[in-house]
């Protein structure tokens, strides 16, 4: 039992609700917070709204690493290459040769021309990707979270802002501009795809802050969320 | 008045003042469930770490209190809620040492070795209190809130930053974000239903 009844301006000082359900107190502060709360409407009210707020805090984190998760990753999993003999659901790559058979003379050409194959297609998907990032700007070279969802930033003298491509399905995105040690300035839910922050409302000019935004649906899941994109874009050489 | 043991009450803990006829004590027992049925559920899951374990100690608290009311053991309704308590207690101790001795007892029949019994992993039991449809509401009316509201709230409940950081970090004193932290979670509780019990959910569907 505890030694020491709480009040109720202890429990609101010491954010008692908010450390309970963190898991933060000690055992015998947590003991005495129960007791209390017991006897306590506006205590339990108080850590009803503190559970509920944790909960939602888990199911956010939640969907926060499911949507930082790469386009494309849990699509389909990995293709296995087990050595022969070692079990495993992949496809086997078998290295040895059939025993017994008869040497074949173009086998190693085979090879070469497999190298050189995979070659050319390396070279041609390389310039094919450097001639489209040329064509569609910077921007498009962040991309990787989520390929449609692509943040520009728009500076003025006052003013901080960004504009974004609406996503599909959307129902609102989530807007939060990161310093660049990523501490959270500001964070809006907007309907728009534009955003407009005041300089003065974020500290001044935040060099080296980042925006990102996220596209939730009407169920506050996440469809989309963009790459961290320079709230102010480094000069051009 | 309750016992200082940790034991449950006893009959001669119980100050007998003013018998009421129905219940043999002045408390009506159909108070129990609206009034401690959240609390039992959320104090057991902690102390168990097992968000189902908690509604068997809730039902079985509900069930000796009741017991005890019928009998007139508790009859001062200030002492109620020390009595539940205690009872609560009692039921998880007694659970937590019939686990302790069934993991001894297996654990021997298995190697022949004691077994060393620690404290129960501090993993999250709370959260699976809440109801899925229930986080999806809290999550609709946090965003609904003014921005200035919902970013208070989310600094102290997701963040997980104490009213003296975020005070350092907008510029204000930990009083007046306590102050702001009130008024945010009574605008908060307003847009949600107010279901004083069903937020916290029976997990095992009995």
């Amino acid at each position: 039992m505890a030694d020491q009844a709480l009040d109720c301006a202890h429990v609101d000082e010491e954010d008692y609700e908010v450390r309970y359900v963190q898991g933060a107190l000690s055992a015998e502060e947590a003991e005495a917070f129960e007791e209390h709360y017991f006897g306590c409407d506006r205590c339990w009210s108080a850590l009803e709204r503190a559970l509920d707020l944790h909960a939602a805090r888990e199911e956010h984190a939640a969907s926060a690493s499911v949507s930082a998760t790469p386009t494309g990753a849990s699509a389909s999993p990995p293709l296995t290459v087990a050595p022969p003999g070692v079990g495993g659901t992949g496809p086997t790559l078998r290295l040895s040769s059939r025993s017994g058979t008869r040497p074949r003379p173009w086998a190693s050409h085979w090879w070469q021309a497999a190298a050189a194959a995979a070659l050319i297609l390396m070279v041609g998907t390389w310039r094919w990707q450097r001639g489209h990032a040329a064509l569609v700007g910077p921007i498009d070279a962040e991309r990787g979270t989520a390929a449609d969802l692509h943040v520009r930033p728009s500076t003025r003298r006052d003013s901080l802002g960004a504009t974004w491509s609406p996503v599909r399905g959307a129902e609102e995105y989530r807007v939060r501009l990161f310093t660049a040690d990523g501490t959270l300035l500001i964070e809006r839910e907007l309907k728009d795809t534009a955003v407009s922050v005041a300089r003065a409302a974020v500290g001044g000019v935040p060099s080296g802050a980042f925006w990102s935004v996220e596209a939730v649906d009407a169920t506050r899941r996440s469809l989309a969320r963009s790459r961290l994109t320079p709230a102010v874009p480094p000069p051009s050489p | 008045m309750v016992s200082d043991s940790g034991a449950e009450p006893t009959d001669a803990d119980a100050p007998r003042v003013g018998i009421d006829s129905s219940t043999a004590s002045g408390i009506p027992e159909s108070e129990l469930v609206p009034r401690f049925w959240g609390r039992l559920r959320v104090f057991a899951a902690r102390q168990l770490n097992d968000a189902t374990a908690a509604e068997d100690v809730a039902q079985e608290t509900l069930r000796r209190v009741g017991e005890a009311l019928r009998a007139g053991r508790v009859q001062q309704p200030a002492a109620l809620p020390g009595f539940v308590f205690q009872t609560a207690r009692h039921v998880c101790l007694q659970l937590q040492r019939s686990a302790a001795r069934e993991t001894r007892a297996l654990t021997r029949a298995a190697s022949g070795d004691e077994p060393e019994v620690g404290p129960a992993p501090a993993a999250d039991a709370l959260s699976a209190l809440i109801t899925e449809e229930r986080k999806l509401a809290v999550r609709r009316a946090l965003y609904a809130l003014d921005s200035s509201d919902g970013e208070l709230l989310r600094l102290m409940y997701f963040d997980q930053m104490s009213a003296e950081q975020i005070a350092a970090k907008l510029g204000s004193t930990p009083g007046a974000i306590r102050v702001r932290k009130h008024r945010a979670l009574r605008r908060l509780a307003d847009r949600l239903a107010p279901t004083p019990t069903s937020n916290i959910i029976a997990t095992s569907g009995t």
